[in-house]
């Protein structure tokens, strides 16, 4: 332990100079800037600014990598806020209760949330990082495909939570997102499904227009429905962000949200995304008001943001240890690693300790900096509102057509971002909720690889013989039941407690 | 049923995409005709057409290519393990709309023909980038959105456009490097 902050400590040090400190500020600056825009995800980003770092040392380039990769997933979540445009796909959940907040005129608090959760998630994560990535990466190492089907499976589990009332709906919305999760190649054998010999259907339907289509063009297409010529203008927000004492409140939410996206993160191809989904969930079962999540719950944003950062320290854990990238932009920082011929994995700590520090130490830098930065940069987004809907409209059309067109550079990824607009729409007027669509399309493919995997290694029975694959299950299942259960009682005790009182 | 699913899967999208909306077309009389089905129409739509396209990749599931490779799963295996699962829901959800605590469909709001009509300007917007290029069509659609809108100030409807094309100009093009399309038409001028 002592060693560790004395290493730490080196790593501070080594970064306390006036390149450093600045090649990290840019990181995070760009990070956000990239993370805001919809169709940039993280990983785009540290690849867009990968060759930058050519010119510099190994330590620099691999800070300023880190600086952008922690701003982009704090970055997705400003859209998320303002205009119920999801920068990336992580950030989908922030948009469940941070859109309702901003909308029902405390964008400021919604932005506040956002920002510090970030931070503090973040900063969870890089304590993790430091004392955990050994034993953290062993116990990654352990989970077969069998154990990623059933995390999936807890994941679909989220779904009780996202459908409220219209659990029905949910449950056909999350199906409905499944399915469409199998148009393109099949990812183990290559057979072209649902594809009726259209190419650009062949990599499958990407995820970000579908984001940007239900959230965003769904939710604008909806307000034009009841749009008056007359109603030009907002209604008057308050961008008042909350005193510290405020987010003392959330302390317990941030922290097991962090944890969560921590520990999640560690699993090679799960991802702030899934994190953020079940540190949601975590959340909603935690709260004493799990009705309000979905209409501006605090605590739904301070969950959704604190997982998604917090998944970035855990996302380093086997990059360093084993060499095992754990999100796609830790592959991309692999690369950059490469470039810089160096080899990630178990050697790294002892070849490059001074490195391996930086980057420790370069993740409370960046979220300090992310912190400052995005104090000013959430004051300014968050005076969209005061754009008349005359202009901000228009605006939100192309600035989606946009962020879907950069994704792949594919036309097709703009009509499914239109036809998903008008999907989100319809469901949005017939009260299908549209986050379990999201929720299907992020775990269907992950779900299907591990599935067949699972079959190709040991059979059916690896579902039932492997002990933590078989405690998956039944979190998962005790997940469902216990509501239900919990629900019952209740009833149970109002109809005693109402026959009690008729009695008297 | 192979056979039909290979028939089926050999067709032009179009006329899988005219099928889909000939049967919802009947679906929707059909719903309308009823006293009891009428109210949630809407909904029972929406629910059909997932339905209708879990049925289409159901069937289209019997003309997979079988790989000699495959152990325990096929191509086939998730979607139809997914379209299993549905049925069961769809039921439940079906019997829900029309429950006791259904809740009928809202009425259409006054402006959904303006809703339609930015559906269509966005994809014929689309469109035409192949051919005038991303940003005159981009600027040429801001503004029609925005007259469409009701914005009137001239000063508006000038700056938006040309702040919107210099904005993706140099964050998309000059700093992130995402070539935007520049459009045939002006090709083949210059």
């Amino acid at each position: 332990m002592a060693e560790i902050l004395q290493l730490t400590a080196g790593g501070f040090i080594g970064l306390m100079n006036p390149g450093s400190l600045l090649l990290i500020l840019i990181g995070v600056c760009v990070g956000i800037l990239g993370g805001a825009i919809p169709g940039i995800s993280p990983s785009m980003a540290v690849a867009l600014l990968l060759p930058m770092t050519y010119s510099m040392t190994p330590t620099q380039g691999i800070v300023m990598l880190m600086g952008i990769y922690i701003g982009a997933n704090y970055g997705g979540s400003i859209t998320a806020v303002a205009i119920n445009t999801p920068g990336t796909p992580s950030a989908a959940v922030t948009s469940f209760d941070g859109y309702p907040l901003a909308k029902s005129g405390r964008g400021g608090e919604a932005m506040g949330i956002s920002l510090w959760s970030s931070v503090f998630g973040g900063l969870i994560g890089a304590v993790v990082l430091m004392f955990c990535a050994v034993p953290l990466a062993s116990i990654a190492l352990k989970f077969w495909p069998s154990e990623y089907f059933a995390l999936c499976v807890l994941g679909l589990t989220t779904v009780a939570t996202l459908g409220g009332s219209n659990w029905q709906k949910a449950l056909v919305a999350v199906l409905f997102g499944l399915l469409i999760n199998m148009v393109g190649i099949d990812p183990v054998l290559g057979v072209k499904r649902f594809t009726f010999g259209v190419t650009a259907l062949y990599d499958g339907v990407a995820m970000v227009p579908v984001l940007i289509g239900l959230f965003a063009l769904g939710e604008v297409f909806s307000n034009l429905e009841n749009y008056k010529s007359s109603d030009k203008k907002f209604e008057r927000l308050t961008y008042k962000f909350p005193k510290i004492g405020y987010y003392w409140k959330l302390k317990f939410s941030i922290i097991r949200a962090g944890f969560v996206g921590c520990l999640i993160g560690v699993f090679p191809g799960a991802g702030g995304t899934i994190a953020s989904f079940l540190a949601y969930d975590v959340e909603k079962r935690c709260s004493s008001h799990p009705e309000e999540f979905g209409k501006g719950a605090p605590e739904g944003v301070a969950a959704a943001e604190a997982s998604n950062s917090g998944s970035v320290g855990g996302a380093m854990v086997p990059l360093l240890a084993l060499g095992i990238p754990g999100s796609s932009t830790a592959a991309v920082l692999i690369g950059a690693l490469m470039i810089h011929n160096l080899s990630p994995g178990p050697s790294l700590f002892t070849d490059q300790p001074d490195l391996v520090y930086a980057v420790f130490a370069s993740m409370f830098i960046a979220n300090v900096f992310m912190a400052a930065v995005g104090t000013f940069g959430s004051r300014l987004w968050v005076r969209v509102s005061d754009i008349p809907k005359t202009i901000l409209y228009p605006l939100i059309f192309t600035f989606s057509i946009l962020g879907s067109y950069s994704v792949k550079k594919s036309m097709a990824d703009v009509v499914a971002c239109l036809i998903f607009g008008v999907i989100g729409w319809l469901m949005k007027r017939y009260q299908y909720p549209v986050s379990p669509v999201v929720l299907g399309v992020v775990l269907g493919r992950l779900m299907e690889l591990n599935f067949s995997q699972a079959l190709m290694v040991s059979g059916i029975t690896s579902f039932v013989t492997r002990p933590l694959t078989v405690i998956l299950f039944l979190i998962a299942a005790a997940a469902v039941i216990w509501p239900i259960i919990s629900e019952k009682r209740a009833q149970k005790k109002r109809a005693q407690a109402d026959g009690t009182e008729a009695g008297k | 049923m192979a056979a039909f699913a290979k028939t089926l899967a050999s067709l032009s999208p179009y006329w899988v995409i005219l099928g889909f909306v000939v049967i919802l077309a009947a679906l929707f009389l059909l719903f309308r005709a009823s006293a009891k089905t009428r109210p949630f129409c809407g909904q029972l739509l929406v629910l059909s057409a997932i339905c209708l396209m879990a049925a289409l990749f159901f069937i289209l599931t019997f003309s997979f290519k079988v790989s000699k490779m495959a152990t325990g799963a096929s191509a086939a295996t998730m979607p139809r393990a997914w379209v299993v699962c549905l049925i069961p829901v769809a039921i439940l959800c079906f019997v829900s709309i029309l429950g006791k605590s259904g809740v009928p469909d809202a009425p259409f709001g006054a402006n959904w023909k303006r809703v339609i009509i930015v559906i269509v300007a966005i994809f014929v917007d689309v469109f035409l980038f192949k051919y005038i290029g991303y940003y005159v069509s981009s600027a040429v659609f801001l503004i029609f959105l925005m007259l469409l809108m009701g914005e009137r100030r001239l000063a508006c409807l000038a700056a938006v456009p040309v702040g919107w094309c210099v904005f993706t100009y140099f964050v998309f093009a000059k700093f992130l490097f995402i070539s935007l399309p520049t459009g045939s038409l002006w090709a083949s001028i210059f």
